[in-house]
């Protein structure tokens, strides 16, 4: 299953914890500010549509242009 | 008391003559229709079997139901020191009255797991009898049946619940205060003034009830041939099963929540509250800091972990420093610290079960935390016969439901982080 990162949109409450053989460890819980992988359940998507967790893109670090002559 | 009679016959200038109804007559109407009488009042079998023939009246120590076994003549359990035994399961299939005599039996034995009590309903209507030792009832009589070789889960599901509450529907939409400290308080309020108001809250989100239930399936000759008492152990066995799986569903509500806003649980880093500790090691200090995270008016009153937490909380290291006063007092007195807060002092509820999350303490004050939904007479245990393969299977059924009725109750010490 696709995994994505996410972290809880509130730092005191806890975003989401769930026991599924999908997750990488089998068992996510994403608190605080940790970002955590977790596969896409179902229960994962519905803590993303009521904004209880939110993904977390990693922006690649910009190419360096090459140095003009 | 207002008892239902069975029968009244007034013949014409003559005096009323009432038939109270007795056991043996009781147990001649037994059948689905009783059932269904039991069902819309809304009650338990027994219970409505108490309230057609109260206990009050007798002072043989058994309740209604009882009394029906007792005019059937079936013993449902064994004293081997008496060399009395329990009657066979075939005694139930003497005829088809005996035979409604099955599903309140499952069911009581049920109740009984669930419970921890004597499912009997003896003390049902007394309270308004005579005081023992009166004119009316110059004898004490129990109040319970003998109850005995109790079988309960190991972490009781009434033991996470605060309030259970029966509704007509498989949804519910819960209610809750809303939590701001200028409208909970009770502040000066100026002459002429409004008082200020606490403002009771739907939800964003319906609860959803969803069926729990276990069957056993037995041929007709094991039946046959078993002692009730060790039917009921099987179903002992099998309630338990479905309280560890009730417990597992609170405790995901405990963690996640129910779904509405700001019910989830709040979580601490053990190397937040207490920055010298060692991710993954419990301290002392941070057990007892995350303890004051129950700030007033909630305090701890459960913890639920998983095997290796659990064990590092009850071997915490209190080393030789910094020692908690309160443990040290000496002769002089010094560190005879007395905690005004009740929820300072240990006297939390400890469990481990493997469906707690891991290297996590879930702390919860039970007290206002979880309501149980239960569907009024979803509690269905049925037994079926199948000619085909000459099985039996009992089946019992419940529709239960979980949320949270204060958000603020519930928070997890995060032992790895």
């Amino acid at each position: 299953m696709k995994t994505i990162k996410v972290k809880s949109t509130d730092e005191t409450k806890v975003g989401i914890w769930e026991v599924n053989e999908d997750h990488p460890d089998g068992e996510v819980f994403v608190s605080s500010d940790a970002v955590v992988e977790v596969a896409k359940t179902s229960s994962v998507n519905k803590a993303l549509a009521r904004g209880l967790i939110v993904e977390v893109v990693e922006t690649k670090p910009a190419r360096k242009k090459p140095a003009s002559s | 008391m207002n008892t239902p009679r069975l029968a009244t016959a007034q013949p014409a200038g003559k005096t009323a003559i009432t038939t109270k109804v007795k056991p043996k007559a009781m147990l001649e109407q037994m059948g689905p229709s009783v059932y269904r009488q039991a069902y819309q009042k809304g009650m338990s079998m027994s219970a409505y079997l108490e309230y057609q023939d109260p206990s009050g009246e007798y002072n043989d120590g058994l309740d209604a139901y009882s009394r029906l076994l007792q005019a059937a003549g079936i013993r449902t359990q064994s004293h081997p020191e008496m060399g009395v035994w329990a009657s066979e399961y075939d005694a139930f299939m003497e005829n088809e009255h005996t035979r409604a005599l099955v599903p309140e039996f499952f069911a009581r034995v049920w109740r009984g797991v669930q419970t921890q009590k004597s499912p009997s309903t003896r003390g049902l209507l007394l309270s308004s009898d005579g005081v023992p030792g009166s004119w009316e009832r110059p004898y004490a009589e129990a109040a319970d049946a003998r109850w005995d070789k109790q079988i309960a889960p190991a972490i009781p599901l009434s033991q996470m619940i605060a309030i259970t509450t029966p509704v007509d529907s498989n949804t519910y939409r819960s209610f809750y205060l809303t939590d701001d400290p200028t409208q909970t308080r009770m502040v000066r309020v100026a002459e002429g003034d409004d008082v200020p108001e606490m403002k009771l809250t739907s939800a964003e989100h319906t609860i959803d009830l969803y069926k729990y239930g276990r069957s056993i399936r037995a041929t007709d000759e094991q039946l046959r041939r078993t002692r009730i008492d060790k039917i009921a152990f099987f179903i002992r066995r099998t309630a338990i099963q479905s309280e560890i799986d009730k417990v597992a569903a609170v405790l995901d509500i405990l963690v996640n929540g129910d779904g509405n806003s700001n019910t989830a649980a709040t979580s601490h880093n053990l190397t937040t509250l207490d920055t010298s500790a060692t991710a993954g090691t419990l301290t002392v200090k941070g057990w007892l800091a995350f303890k004051m995270k129950f700030a007033n008016p909630y305090q701890i009153m459960t913890a639920l972990a998983q095997e290796t937490v659990m064990l590092q909380l009850l071997t915490l290291n209190i080393a030789s420093a910094n020692v908690p006063l309160v443990s040290v007092a000496g002769p002089s007195g010094f560190g005879q610290f007395t905690q005004i807060n009740p929820g300072l002092r240990e006297n939390v509820m400890v469990g481990w079960t493997s469906n707690a999350p891991a290297n996590k303490i879930v702390g919860t004050d039970t007290r206002m935390a979880v309501e149980r939904l239960t569907e009024i007479g979803s509690n269905i245990s049925e037994t079926e016969r199948f000619v085909a393969n000459q099985t039996q299977i009992l089946v019992m059924t419940e529709v239960e439901g979980y949320d949270i009725l204060d958000g603020n109750t519930s928070h997890i010490l995060v032992v790895n982080a």
